[in-house]
């Protein structure tokens, strides 16, 4: 059974629902659960009514849930590397470098990276600690490239570390005027951090492309454009080997209703929901109703039936 | 009239006009001994590194010693001994010399950027293009004259063959074992040394005797795959071993010309005109070439040397100093000619100039003890082993510029063009190279000799420029300039002319020499519109 | 001949040997060339984003930052000249033409 689920979507599906319906059925049939909050709007604190950070806390029986904030990774990475810094060199040079470490906080795909570490590092440490691992994601097109990001870092730092290698090769034979000491070679802190780093990589790629520990749950509602994007969004998903295993179909119309308006509507859906069904058969499809309140600590219990 | 008369002549003309002449052009460039050198400013311990001067003449002159300055006064001795000496020295003094040190200096004040980058700088666009494509053509008439020059010798002296072959597998070898198994750079060259010898008696013992053409194909394939080799399995290894040939060969030459100091024979001065389009001016000239002026001098001092220049004052010890010291290697080359007269000096050619160079040397090593067969192999292996490096370095250098000029022209489209490819363009340069090979070095020399000298004329050119911008006198690189010009120019339609009667045979060779041409013409365009331009237009890079 | 200005004369040709015959540079020299400029390689791999190189995999390469800041500002200089290598390229073998 798959440990470790991914929600995804298109925004305002209803992921953050979903999500945590799905972890507290899964608490109520007796497996312990974490959910994993990636929303920087906290939504699924408030869905629990309860504040969550970065350290675990108990929701309920069976029920565990954390917060990754990637703003404030990001802001822990850059200073560790500035502390770094701080150890290995002058502080001239530190100066200097601070304002490269800046730039880079700022630039496009930092938070997303720092994310990823997070989420990286979350399913290493905590694998064997829960039975279920939920994790509410980010939109869509964030979601594919996160969870490509295994295949490329990986080549990527396979290069590098070659290229490293080889270099401190020729520099060993050019000062040694003798053989290349291997060991020495392999001691050199940066091929140590990237090494560390593919080791990581190579780890997650292994969990993620096994079916049979990660699944991938993607939530639509019953209209037209969810449906093409899905369609696409899974095609990609495949490509990278990532099974998605749930179709869940979010916010259908309760079936009595009165006003033409709406029937029209419930008609539309059930078109829809029939394409759905066609379109999706090897998936598992959970239809969750639209309910008449927000969500919250009271209600989620309900939807969590569904599942 | 004796050898020893020569040399002491050259070293005394030589001397002087480093007192002088040098002193002169000192003080008319401006060369500021408070100003700071890019070793210093840019120091970085890789490249830019600030080193003593006469370490630093040591490196250089290591670096543009070679077997061009030999080649070429062996090839015009023709002429008779006098005008190449007189070419020799006046060249050394007037042209060469000034084209190195002006070279060097603009270099350093640029911050150290080759040459390629002063002359974008003092020319524009279109005389870095020039100075890229008649690179280019030179190293391919390099790949041709040498491989010729190579073929010939191991036709002629089998056991040169044999022993340079086996010195390249002592070169691997060598590399082998202080690179990878790490046995002591010293050990290893004490037993480098003596597996040396071992390399030349065998070849005594077994001449191998193989027809031209073959050896030019084998030697061709040779460079394509020495010069794509990583650096460590064949170029470290055997430049490091070459080092030992070079001054083991000259000290030993000079040595024993000094103690055996024969008297000339050759006559002093043949003739004007020595048919078949052999004229006096301009062929003198561009045949002994790199003994006099040559425009790779430019690239070896603005590449390395003027990164490494510790205060201007050593501009001159190192750009015009080593020009005057390769003189002195030209000299030693004309007398092994000289003294043999007319009859055995075309006896011995026909095995190109290395057998002319290897007997003289052989014989005057024998002063002293060394059997003339040992020294003769000896001098044959040192100059075919230089031939060699130059080969295999002409063929990467050839490639990278060929790479980079076709990645130019296709924007946004880099890696898909096969003529950027590494292995592509090797072998287009060695084939085209090779192409020429077949027409004997004696035919590619002069055309070598010319696109190397007006390689060194836009180099000049730009040093004029450059001095005329900044308000200082450029005569002394304007007039050689000219002169230059004047003789590839005649020299190069001498030769079209000459050919065309066979262009069903000579026609590659006509071809280039008609690029050369027309590129000459460019060139000269170019210079004039650089040399008219208003001094205050300074581009941005330039410093006072 | 004044005995200073002959040992002056000694001594610069002793320089002018050592720097000829320096076996030691020699056989180092290339190889040395080859090595910076593969690690020169490898930092622009890494650090492309400083030559104004948008790389996506800036974040990654922060950590080795520490390890490679001494280098950076002599290696952004080195990538200036980048543009056209034969020229660097020719002083490093050995042309003896």
């Amino acid at each position: 059974m798959n440990r470790i689920i991914l929600f995804g979507g298109k925004g305002g599906v209803g992921k953050t629902t979903c999500s945590a319906s799905y972890a507290l059925s899964c608490a109520k049939a007796g497996k312990k659960t974490l959910i994993v909050s990636t929303d920087p709007a906290h939504s699924t604190a408030d869905i629990f009514g309860k504040s969550i950070g970065e350290e675990i806390i108990k929701l309920e029986e069976n029920l565990y849930a954390l917060e990754i904030n990637s703003e404030m990774e990001s802001k822990k990475y850059m200073n560790k590397v500035k502390g770094d810094l701080k150890n290995v060199l002058s502080p001239i040079i530190v100066k200097e470098i601070n304002k490269q470490i800046d730039a880079a906080a700022i630039s496009p795909g930092t938070e997303e990276a720092a994310l990823f570490d997070k989420m990286v590092e979350i399913i290493i440490e905590k694998y064997d600690a829960f039975e279920k691992i939920v994790f509410d994601t980010a939109p869509t097109g964030h979601t594919v490239r996160l969870l490509s990001l295994p295949h490329l870092l990986g080549a990527w730092l396979d290069t590098l570390i070659e290229k490293r290698v080889k270099a401190l090769g020729l520099m060993q034979m050019a000062n040694n005027a003798g053989k290349k000491n291997k060991e020495e070679i392999m001691n050199d802190p940066v091929i140590k951090i990237l090494s560390g780093r593919l080791d990581k990589i190579n780890k997650v790629k292994d969990i993620i492309m096994d079916k049979e520990k990660v699944s991938f749950a993607f939530v639509l509602n019953a209209e037209k454009l969810p449906i093409e994007e899905t369609k696409k969004a899974i095609k990609l998903l495949e490509e990278y080997k990532i099974n998605v295993g749930y179709i869940v179909v979010n916010r259908i119309l309760p079936d009595s209703i009165e006003s033409d308006f709406w029937n029209n509507k419930k008609q539309l859906e059930s078109k829809y929901l029939q394409e759905i069904f066609d379109t999706f058969k090897n998936k598992k499809i959970i239809l969750i109703p639209m309910l008449n309140s927000d969500m919250g600590p009271n209600n989620i219990s309900e939807i969590a039936k569904y599942w | 009239m004796n050898s020893l008369v020569l040399i002491l002549v050259s070293v005394i003309c030589f001397i002087i006009a480093y007192a002088t002449y040098g002193s002169w052009l000192c003080k008319k460039w401006g060369i500021d001994i408070n100003r700071k050198t890019p070793a210093h400013t840019r120091e970085d311990g890789v490249d830019y590194v600030p080193t003593k001067a006469q370490i630093l003449l040591g490196h250089h002159f290591s670096s543009i010693a070679g077997a061009g300055p030999i080649v070429g006064p062996i090839a015009a001795a023709v002429f008779g001994w006098v005008p190449v000496m007189l070419w020799i020295i006046i060249g050394s003094i007037f042209f060469g010399g000034v084209h190195d040190m002006g070279a060097l200096f603009t270099s350093v004040r640029y911050d150290g950027k080759s040459i390629g980058e002063v002359i974008h700088a003092n020319m524009g666009e279109t005389g870095r293009k020039l100075f890229s494509w008649f690179a280019w053509l030179t190293l391919l008439l390099v790949i041709a004259a040498f491989t010729s020059i190579c073929a010939n010798t191991f036709t002629t002296v089998p056991s040169a063959a044999t022993s340079s072959m086996l010195f390249m597998i002592l070169a691997v070898a060598f590399g082998f074992l202080v690179y990878r198994k790490g046995v002591g750079l010293g050990l290893s060259s004490v037993i480098g040394v003596i597996l040396l010898f071992v390399c030349i008696w065998l070849g005594m013992e077994f001449p191998i005797q193989l027809s031209y053409n073959t050896w030019v194909v084998i030697l061709l394939a040779y460079i394509a795959v020495a010069s794509i080799a990583p650096v460590w399995i064949l170029l470290q290894p055997r430049d490091y071993l070459n080092s030992f040939l070079l001054y083991a060969m000259l000290l030993g030459g000079i040595i024993g010309v000094i103690i055996m100091h024969p008297t000339i024979k050759l006559d002093p001065v043949t003739s004007f005109n020595l048919g078949n389009g052999n004229l006096l001016f301009p062929m003198l000239f561009v045949t002994v070439a790199c003994g006099a002026i040559s425009g790779f001098h430019s690239l070896v001092g603005s590449g390395t040397s003027s990164k490494q220049i510790d205060n201007e004052k050593d501009i001159k010890l190192i750009g015009y100093g080593s020009m005057l010291i390769e003189g002195v290697l030209a000299v030693l080359a004309i007398i092994t000619a000289a003294y043999i007269g007319k009859d055995q000096l075309t006896e011995l050619l026909k095995g190109s100039a290395t057998n002319v160079f290897a007997s003289g040397i052989g014989d005057f090593m024998s002063t002293f003890g060394i059997p003339f067969e040992v020294g003769k192999s000896f001098t044959a292996l040192a100059i075919s082993a230089f031939a060699l490096t130059s080969l295999d370095t002409a063929t990467r250098i050839g490639r990278f510029i060929f790479q980079e000029m076709f990645d130019n022209t296709k924007e946004g489209e880099t890696s898909s063009n096969p003529l950027t490819n590494k292995y592509v363009a090797t072998v287009i340069t060695v084939v085209l190279g090779g192409f020429l090979t077949f027409k004997g070095w004696k035919t590619i020399w002069p055309i070598f000799g010319s696109a190397n000298q007006l390689l060194s004329a836009l180099a000049l050119l730009s040093t004029a420029v450059y001095l005329k911008k900044h308000g200082r006198e450029y005569k002394m690189a304007s007039i050689p300039t000219i002169f230059m010009f004047a003789v590839t120019l005649s020299a190069l339609v001498l030769l079209i002319k000459d050919n065309i009667i066979n262009l069903a045979k000579t026609w590659p060779l006509v071809a280039i020499a008609v690029i050369l041409f027309v590129l000459a013409i460019v060139l000269i365009k170019e210079g004039i519109r650089a040399l008219k331009e208003e001094p205050n237009k300074i581009s941005k890079d330039m410093k006072a | 001949m004044d005995k200073e200005k002959f040992k002056e004369i000694l001594e610069n040709f002793k320089l002018f040997f050592q720097g000829a015959l320096d076996f030691n540079r020699k056989s180092r020299s290339i190889l040395e060339k080859e090595a910076h400029n593969e690690m020169d390689n490898f930092i622009l791999l890494c650090f492309a984003d400083m030559l104004g190189l948008p790389i996506p995999t800036t974040y990654y390469t922060l950590e080795i930052l520490p390890y490679i800041a001494e280098d950076l500002e002599d290696w952004q200089r080195r990538m200036m000249d980048r543009k056209s290598i034969w020229g660097e390229r020719w002083g490093d073998f050995d042309l003896d033409a």
